[in-house]
Order: structure tokens, then sequence, then C-alpha cells
């Protein structure tokens, strides 16, 4: 009796002790992380990126993580704050630890937008001539106001965190569209896991994009909540073609209803709602998707294109939203955006249908630079492929448990449309990974959770903890294989800054390439101008640039930073070494003065012969 | 008025006497930004969101954030494309667009018919 009592006892403290591992994980990946932070050395980053500088305590977080994650999701009792947790730590781990480590925001675009929202602080108007993102204007003049009342000089204080809160704000409307989706907390939170380490594109800068991303899932998880058409009542384009098919084809029709009656949404319980919060929540849908139209050129169309591929599919009980919101987008492009669009009509409809062409600019005309790096941009495109492919057994294997996905199946379908568009600067490809990213991440959960009672096995938790792994590794390629160039350091800034001191108004400033935090202020007063020099021997170029009359009272400076080296080298094919050649030429050339030079940036002016030589 | 003792009233009522405070004292204390963020990212919509009485937290807080944001952007464009970019001006209609919800809130609960009392 005692023996068995005995045994009873240690049964209960070895279970007691397995309940309590993925917590113990979890409050060792803690330190982990926080032992690994001091240890990155980013000097020591090669053209793989962040990956290279990275610790092995940092690897060793992520594994800690990953197994406390998997664990958990396995035992029977779901403690959802616990799975919030080790999210909110995921999130801290990968998209955190730059902020942490690096002395100033990364990413020349964030700076970018910095000089739009000093120039919106300090004139009150937009420029629609100085950017085409001054014709969506909305999300800087947003942080304009909010910098201004908090009373910072700028609002750099929003910048090196962005990709931390962004990500964020991200799983309260992902948590909403999940649970529209299942009733399985595992499948939901592992969605959410699943949706961070695939968010390698790096478009949770402090962004427009950003911002509107955020909008784009609040709005489609207020539809998917509450406005699910239900199939009975649901008099959509669905219900109304097969009455079409009945009348035409009459009894023929067999096989096409079959069809129609498989695409038509399965019944499920929607979220009770009272007439009120229905109007409510409509208001709120029309006011955010009023800030998408007017703040962003993509994230519209996405919307539209997703909204209405619910209604038609009759999905969606607001059958008339898409119409307000093609009337919001049009109005704003047609009364907001003329001084634009009246230069640069042929730009943005000149890549409509040329669906080849944008997926060429996308993927094949960036792999260029080194062998790592070259290695760096390739597990982009697999990461992107891995995801959809992984998503696509999920769905084959949701139907084979008798799911029909076909809402999630459309919503993740509509931004490959968007390719047909145009090429968005070459970014269409990672646009559409991101506006398909959470229904493809739920796809893919789905390959271990196809149904409630199923994923429990040692089997299907031992394949997410190695999927897991195996797609960070691909992340902290993916996301921060540009980190050499994306990253400023402080000699970067500090030069940029005495430029800005030493610079008059109209003074031409010129760089060897764009990378540089350049336009972070008076982003109105100077002519800018980068790409001028291929090689030492292109300085007389530079010379007759530098020299041109227009510039004789104000003046021109060349600025070289860390920035550029790390881009000509990854991006433009520079050779080892020949960036310091360009250096020794300029420094050895009698028509250039350095003015400034600090560890990682130098300033130069033309000298008096240089000016003259310049003369015809 | 039980609803009137709730926390969320409360706590956006001092989040805009503490902001309102700071921002037309011009005040340098560094509790002004955080204090600023917060009213900004949150007050102004949850003030109005609360009204819908959602079942989940999460999701009052979600629609709260994006609604602020989304107020706070409208007021900003205003003032913008208004030719007449005014912070303190565009706090005052934050502060009375937050207002405005609070007390919104307060007359549905006052005025709201109550459930009869069964024995």
């Amino acid at each position: 009796m005692n023996q068995f009592i005995l045994r009873n006892k240690t049964a209960t403290r070895e279970i007691q002790w397995a309940a309590l591992t993925p917590q113990i994980l979890m409050a060792l990946a803690i330190p982990l992380w926080l032992v690994a932070l001091p240890q990155i050395n980013l000097r020591r980053m090669n053209d793989l990126g962040l990956i290279s500088a990275l610790p092995s305590a940092y690897f060793a977080a992520l594994i800690f993580l990953t197994l406390s994650f998997v664990l958990a999701l396995r035992a029977r009792r779901q403690r959802q704050k616990f799975y919030l947790a080790q999210i909110v730590l995921l999130i801290f781990i990968l998209f955190g630890t730059t902020a942490v480590i690096e002395a100033f925001p990364r990413f020349v675009t964030s700076w970018t937008h910095l000089g739009f929202i000093e120039f919106i602080s300090r004139t009150g108007e937009t420029a629609t001539w100085l950017d085409a993102r001054f014709s969506w204007p909305i999300f800087f003049s947003l942080f304009a106001f909010i910098s201004e009342v908090a009373g910072l000089e700028n609002a750099l204080p929003f910048l090196a965190w962005a990709h931390v809160y962004f990500n964020l704000l991200y799983i309260g409307p992902l948590l909403m569209i999940y649970r529209s989706l299942t009733d399985d907390e595992r499948l939901v939170w592992s969605g959410l896991w699943l949706f961070f380490i695939a968010n390698w594109i790096g478009q949770d800068y402090f962004s427009p994009q950003a911002f509107n991303y955020f909008l784009y899932l609040v709005i489609l998880g207020v539809l998917l909540n509450w406005f699910t058409a239900v199939p009975t009542t649901s008099g959509g384009f669905l219900t109304t073609s097969k009455k079409v098919i009945g009348r035409i084809l009459g009894a023929k029709a067999g096989w096409l209803n079959k069809c129609v009656d498989w695409l038509m949404p399965e019944p499920r319980l929607s979220v009770p709602t009272r007439p009120y919060q229905r109007v409510g929540l409509v208001l709120i849908v029309a006011i955010l998707f009023a800030i998408v139209a007017s703040s962003h050129q993509l994230t519209p169309f996405a919307l539209l294109g997703g909204v209405a591929a619910l209604v038609v599919f009759d999905r969606c009980t607001l059958r008339s939203l898409p119409i307000l919101m093609a009337v919001m987008i049009g109005s704003w492009i047609s009364f907001m955006t003329v001084s634009f669009l009246s230069g640069h009509l042929s730009t943005l409809t000149g890549d409509v249908g040329q669906v080849s062409g944008v997926v060429s600019a996308n993927v094949s005309s960036r792999f260029q630079g080194s062998p790592e790096h070259a290695l760096a941009l390739i597990s982009k495109v697999v990461m992107a492929l891995v995801v959809w492919g992984l998503a696509f057994l999920g769905g084959v294997r949701r139907l084979w448990n008798g799911r029909r996905d076909v809402t999630l199946a459309l919503l993740a379908a509509v931004p490959f449309s968007l390719i047909a568009l145009q090429s968005y600067g070459g970014e269409m490809m990672l646009r559409v990974y991101l506006f398909a990213l959470p229904w493809m991440v739920f796809f893919v959960a789905a390959l271990f959770y196809p149904r409630l009672e199923s994923g429990r096995s040692w089997r299907a938790t031992m394949a997410l903890g190695l999927m897991s792994l195996a797609l960070l590794g691909g992340f902290l390629i993916a996301r921060y294989g540009n980190e050499r160039m994306d990253y400023m350091t402080a000699g970067d800034i500090t030069a940029v800054r005495r430029l800005h001191q030493i610079a008059q108004p109209g003074s031409l400033l010129v760089a060897i390439t764009s990378n540089l935090p350049w336009r972070f202020q008076n982003v109105d007063q100077f002519e800018y101008e980068a790409g001028v020099i291929k090689s030492p021997s292109d300085i007389d170029t530079l010379v007759a640039l530098m020299a041109d009359s227009a510039y004789e009272d104000s003046g021109a400076y060349l600025i070289l930073t860390h920035s550029q080296q790390a881009q000509a080298e990854l991006f433009l094919g520079w050779e080892p070494g020949k960036w310091e050649r360009v250096e020794e030429a300029l420094l050895a050339s009698d028509k250039f003065h350095q003015i400034y030079q600090n560890n990682d940036a130098r300033i130069f002016v033309l000298t008096e012969k240089g000016k003259e030589a310049a003369q015809p | 008025m039980k609803h009137f003792y709730q926390p969320w009233p409360i706590v956006i009522l001092l989040s805009m006497l503490a902001v309102g405070w700071l921002t037309y004292a011009d005040s340098e204390s560094p509790l002004r930004f955080w204090l600023t963020t917060w009213f900004m990212f949150v007050c102004p919509g949850m003030a109005w969101v609360r009204l819908l009485r959602l079942p989940e937290s999460y999701v009052e807080w979600t629609l709260g954030i994006a609604l602020s944001l989304a107020l706070d952007a409208i007021v900003a464009g205003v003032m913008l494309y208004a030719g007449v970019w005014s912070p303190t001006g565009g706090l005052t209609a934050l502060l009375g667009l937050s207002l405005a919800g609070v007390a919104a809130g307060q007359m549905i609960a006052v005025y709201r018919p109550r459930p009869q009392q069964t024995q």
C-alpha cells in the first residue's frame, strides 16, 4: 500500500515537472537572449548579414523558446496568457535585438520618413512636388501631430522600436481573425507563432505600410467576426448564380449546382451582435478604410480585392462595402494626388498586365553582389516558396479532414492579383507575400492541427518544433541579410548631421549610392544626387556635376559613408578594396578637399582648381 | 450610475487632464512623451469603442487602438489640408472627442432600460 502511494506521489511529481517544462524553458530563454545582446559585434558582420555576428547564446534562446512553445501547445490545458507571453518574447528576440544593439535606428527609408514628418511639422503642408509619398501623407501628418503634442524635436524616438511595436500591434487583429476561423486554440496560437517567424519581409519599419498593415488586419478581423454571411440567408453572388444556372440548365445543372454548393460558406457560429453594435462596427471599418485610402498607395487595393472576393463568394454581408471602398480610393486618387499623377501616370500604368516583367523586376534582377549576399537573397525566395508550399499541404490536409476553407483560400489568393497592377519599385512580390501571410501561415499551422482532436502526438510536436527552427534560421538570413547596409553607425549619422550644419539651403549633396540617412531633415532645401561614380576613374564626372554654376553660391558637397560602402559591395558588385581606392583617389586629387572625417564617413568639397577644371 | 465607476471612463478622463496640462503648459517633463503616446494611441478610440460593449477585452483593445490612431490621423489630416496646422488645436479636438465618448457612455448607462429583476 505504502509502495503504491509512494509510486503515485513520484508520478504526480513527474507530471508536475513535465507541466512546468515550458515555463522553465521560457525562463531560460530570457537570460540567454540578454546574455547574447552585448556579445553581438556588428562590425564582424559579413555579407550574410546579422546572422554572421550572432553568438550561440542567441540561437540557444530561440531554441529554448521554440521548445517551450511546442511543449506548451501539446499540453491538454490551454494557457492563453502563457502563449501570449511566449509570442511577445519571440517578437522582442526577433525584432527587438537590432533596436537594443544598434545606437541609431536602422534602415535608410525610415530616416527619409522622419524627414517627411519634419517637413510637415515645420511647414504644416504637404510637398507633392518633392516625393510621391506626399500624395498619401496621412501617416506622416499623424506622427508629426503626435510628436509635436509629445513635445519632441522630431519623431526619432518612434523609429528604433517600430519593428517591435508594429508586430505587437498585429497580435490583436490576428487573434480576431484566427478565432473567427477555428475553435482550436492550438491552431490559433501556432498560426500566430508562425506568422512572426515567417514575417521576414521587413515591412514593419517606421512606415505607412506597417501602419496600414495593422489597419488591413483589423478591417478583415471585424468583417470575418461580425459580418460573415449565413449560407441559408445569403442572397449574394453564389446563391443568385445557382438560381440562374437552375433556370437555364434545368435538370442538367446538377454538377454545376454541386460546385456552387461546395463553394457556399460553411455554417458557423458568428459572434452575436445587436443593431447598434453592427452600426458602430461598420462606422469603424469605414473610418479605418478612409485612413488606409489616404495614407498608402497599395494597401487600399489589397483590401478592396479581399473584401470584394468575400462579397462575391457570399462571405460578407456588407455587400456595398467594396463599392464604398472603390469610391474612397477613386476620390482620393482623383482629387488629392493630381499633382503627382500628372507627371507620373505612365510610370503607374506602364506595368499593368506585365506580369512576367513585374516578376523579373522583383526576383531575378535582385540577385546581385557577393556569393554570401546572393545566398541571403536566395533565402528570401526559398522562404516564400517553403511557406507557400507548406500552406498548400496544410490546405490539402484540412480538405482531407472535411474542412472547406474557401474564405481563407480567397484571402490568400487575392494578393497575387496585385502582380498584374505594377512592379511597385521592384517590391511587389514582397508585398504579395506580406498580404497573403496571415492566411498562408494559418494553413501551415493546420498541417499539424487539422482537427480538434489531432496533433497531440510527439511526432506532431517534434515536426512543428523542427519546422519552426528551420523557419527561424531562414528568417534570420532572409530578414537581416542586408543588415550591413541597413545598420546606421554613429559615424554615418554624425557625418550627415555635420553635413546639414555646413550646407547652405540650395546646396547640392552628392553620394556614391543613395543608402545614407541624408533626408532626415530639411528635405526640401537640398538637391540630392547619387550613383554618379561607378569606379575611381569617374571622378571627373563628379567634378563636372559639383562645379555646376547652379550651386556656385550655395555649394556642393560629396559625402561618403559606411552605409553606402555596404550597399555598393552588396548590391552593385563592388569588389573589396574598390571603395577604398575611390577614397584614396579623392584624397589624392587636387580637385577635392576633405572638410570632415570620422571612422565611418568623409565629406568633400571641390577645391578652386576643381571648380576651374570644370569650366568650359 | 454603476457604469461611471468602471475604470475606463476614469482612466480616460485622468489621461485627458494629464496630457492637456502637460501640453498646454508646454512641460519638458519626460512623462509628457509617455503620457501623450498613451493618450493618443489608446484613449480617443477606447472612449467610443467601449460603447459597443464588445465581448472580449483584447478585441476592445485592438479596435480602441486602431480607432484612436484613425481619429488622430483624421484630425492631423484636416489640419494639414485645411492649412491650419496647430498641434495644440488638434489636441483640443481629440480631448473633445474623448470627452464626448465618455459622456455618451455615461448617458447610455443612465438612460438604458434596466433588465427587470426576477424574484
